[in-house]
């Protein structure tokens, strides 16, 4: 057991920050580092038992009645846990509540079953259940701490804190907070060692949820191991647009090539339909086609699995190769990658029996360089050489292709769209700036206008106070008996109305009725 | 009529105030998965919700015979395990009959009992028995509670799948938390929503 090895286990393909399952436990009842090492222990425990059991025992099983069993292996596991949790701390027990039977169903075993278990000796299978349980326990463990001491201010129920920072922090959101943080720094750390593994960890999803189109349909669209594999990345694969030999073979195909069936069509087409011709084209086909694709090349999804894989395949393939030599991905691990760097993990024969069919429809780069080997004589290799290694390769070169096509496409829309967005602006500028001069025109003349007005008006009324002046001078002590006069008048007009007012104020009604005009008969009191 | 609405808030209760797969954390892993292949989900939920339910009511009426009704949390797991294990399998011989004169390939028929036994095999499929054991729930509201556990988990999912896509058109998240970390970030946040919901106190 190499460091490694360790690493790669416990790190690369941790269960909880890079596959995203097992996540029940963290999140609800992982509250304190006593919690974290209860559920720790037994995780662990579970993972050995399950994993030894499948490999000596249940790998000669269908998988769906193994599936059934890995659940009650986890009940045998767990009673005697916690018959003993509940002798040794009654309140442990009561804080964990349902949560620790719930381990019997842990995805982590589940998983670390049926893609290591099945497929590698007991010995094997102790260790890697063990690195396993490790890295979940590690995550259990670190979640457990933070979220003691940030919710309850204690470390191990000793108080560490005056006060409880946050003590939301032992609610679920807490767990996927410290999760969510933990997540980044590991994604950090890829980031510095290998930028696309990196990358390729970002969860990306379909852009919109499909129409259900029958059973049979979602099945075929379905992954191949939904509950065992990291999350899914889902990239949209561009259509592809080359005009070359291999691009035309992939364009006529509406899906990838994922089965041997599918292959072996294909490769019917290539070579046996126009025969000779066919078999030039292969030649040049395996001309033109690169053995090795760039490491950085954005196409596909890819998993630690896969990578890994490859190098295996080549090392079946090509054994008195170099690690460099065989496959882009050791070559990439020379240079710092991340798989590479730690090593590769070393497998039984059947796992990589199991695997070849995998390989079949993988996009396993080229095992052989394709200087070693001319031209014509690669026409003259096997079938599946051909498909197997050298038309993916096509394959990603032409998507490459595509991409790039796409990409000047769009840099040429919004070079236009920037044009016809400039020359908007200009129109707008314009149109401004002849409103502008408009209204500063209209301005003037108003102006103007109105200048010409006043001075009319001045000069008018100069001519008035001439002839005013002339014709009949007011003294002032005229106007001012004529405004005394007026007073006076509005005065005794204000005291006469008051006394009026006063006198019908205290006249009776029979008064006021009295005092009007006398009439006869039947008029009179009509009118009245 | 108090049955209906007994029902109908069992109902409500585990699909809204107390989502099971955010304020439990029930299930919350395959949910992910499941959001992140939205294909398969339609399949998946159906198939969770057929399980949680038949889970819930055999459970439940097993419970009521005498002799497991003042049974120890051992005693409860042990009967759990087997009920939910014999469902399982009984669900898997009754597809493989039906499939057996079926023009479906080998492989599709392998994903549909892979599928069938991650389904089965379940956090929030298995909690239901133990909260209904919990909070002593008549058969009614044992019902109500794994149809409620299905359809918490099928929003729980959708949801999660919303914010997988905002997620992936938003450029502004930092690198270091592009992808699962912010991913877990907006889980977080729904997970305080619906805390909220149940009327929990959140710092104090």
């Amino acid at each position: 057991m190499s460091k490694n090895y360790l690493f790669q286990e416990i790190i690369v393909k941790n269960p909880v920050l890079i596959g995203t399952i097992g996540l029940c436990p963290i999140v609800a009842i992982c509250t304190s580092l006593k919690a974290a090492l209860i559920m720790s222990a037994v995780t662990i425990l579970t993972l050995i038992v399950a994993q030894a059991l499948s490999s000596l025992v249940l790998r000669h099983l269908p998988q769906w009645l193994r599936m059934g069993l890995y659940m009650l292996v986890g009940m045998f596991v767990v009673v005697p846990f916690i018959l003993l949790v509940e002798k040794v701390d009654s309140t442990t027990m009561l804080a964990l509540g349902i949560y620790l039977p719930l381990l019997a169903v842990n995805p982590v075993i589940v998983r670390q079953c049926e893609r290591e278990g099945v497929n590698i000796g007991l010995a094997e299978s102790f260790i890697n259940s063990l690195c396993a349980g490790f890295g979940y326990s590690a995550v259990l463990i670190i979640v457990g701490i933070v979220r003691e001491i940030f919710g309850n201010g204690t470390i191990w129920g000793v108080q560490i804190l005056p006060i409880t920072p946050a003590a939301g922090m032992l609610m679920p959101m807490g767990g996927f907070v410290v999760l969510a943080f933990m997540a980044a720094l590991l994604r950090t750390y890829f980031r510095k060692i290998d930028p696309a593994y990196a990358e390729e960890l970002a969860v990306n999803s379909r852009t919109a949820i499909k129409g259900h189109r029958g059973l049979k349909a979602l099945l075929i669209d379905s992954e191949d191991e939904p509950e065992t594999g990291e999350v899914p990345i889902e990239k949209e694969i561009p259509a592809v647009v080359e005009t070359a030999p291999v691009a035309e073979f992939v364009s006529k195909e509406t899906k990838p090539l994922t089965t041997d069936d599918e292959i072996d069509q294909l490769l019917k087409e290539v070579v046996s339909e126009n025969g000779e011709n066919n078999t030039k084209k292969s030649a040049e086909i395996l001309n033109e086609v690169p053995t090795e694709v760039p490491a950085d090349t954005p196409i596909g999804p890819k998993d630690e699995a896969n990578t890994i894989f490859d190098a295996e395949f080549a090392e079946e393939s090509a054994p008195n190769m170099t690690v460099a030599e065989k496959t882009p991905d050791a070559k990439k691990s020379q240079s710092g990658s991340l798989f590479g760097k730690f090593g590769k993990k070393s497998e039984k024969p059947e796992k990589k029996a199991g695997k070849k069919k995998r390989a079949k429809s993988s996009p396993a780069p080229a095992a052989t360089p394709k200087s070693e080997v001319p031209p014509a004589a690669e026409a003259q290799k096997p079938k599946y050489e051909f498909i197997t290694l050298e038309l993916p390769s096509a394959v990603k070169k032409a998507e490459e292709k595509a991409v790039a096509e796409r990409a000047a496409l769009s840099k040429a829309e919004a070079e236009r769209a920037a044009d016809e967005n400039a020359a908007a602006e200009k129109a707008r500028l314009e149109a401004e700036k002849e409103a502008r001069e408009k209204t500063i025109e209209k301005k003037t003349a108003a102006e103007k206008r109105a200048k010409k007005a006043m001075d009319e008006a001045r000069k008018t009324a100069s001519q008035l106070s001439d002839t005013t002046a002339f014709a009949a001078p007011v003294s002032e002590e005229e106007a001012k008996a004529e405004t005394s006069t007026a007073k006076r008048n509005h005065s005794s007009n204000i005291v006469y109305r008051s006394e009026e007012l006063e006198r019908l104020m205290s006249m009776s009604l029979d008064d006021i009725l009295n005092g009007l005009p006398s009439g006869n008969g039947d008029g009179e009191e009509g009118e009245k | 009529m108090s049955i209906i609405s007994a029902f109908i808030a069992a109902f409500c209760y585990v699909v809204f105030t107390q989502n099971l797969v955010f304020t439990g954390g029930y299930g919350v892993s395959e949910s992910i998965r499941s959001a992140a292949r939205p294909r398969q989900l339609f399949l998946f939920s159906i198939t969770i919700i057929y399980f949680s339910t038949l889970t819930s009511l055999v459970c439940r009426i097993v419970m009521l015979i005498p002799i497991f009704r003042a049974a120890s949390t051992i005693v409860n797991l042990v009967v759990y395990t087997v009920v939910l294990t014999v469902i399982y399998l009984l669900t898997t011989v009754i597809i493989k009959v039906l499939l057996s004169n079926s023009s479906w390939k080998q492989e599709e028929r392998d994903k549909l009992l892979r599928q069938t036994a991650v389904a089965a095999f379940n956090t929030i499929v298995f909690a239901v028995p133990f909260i209904n054991q919990k909070v002593a729930y008549t058969v009614y509201e044992s019902l109500a509670q794994g149809i409620g556990a299905g359809v918490a988990f099928v929003l729980a999912t959708f949801l999660i799948h919303m914010g997988m896509l905002k997620i992936e058109s938003n450029a502004e998240i930092p690198d270091s938390f592009k992808g699962t970390p912010a991913l877990f970030m907006y889980i977080a946040i729904l997970s305080l929503a619906f805390s909220g919901l149940s009327g929990q106190s959140l710092f104090f």
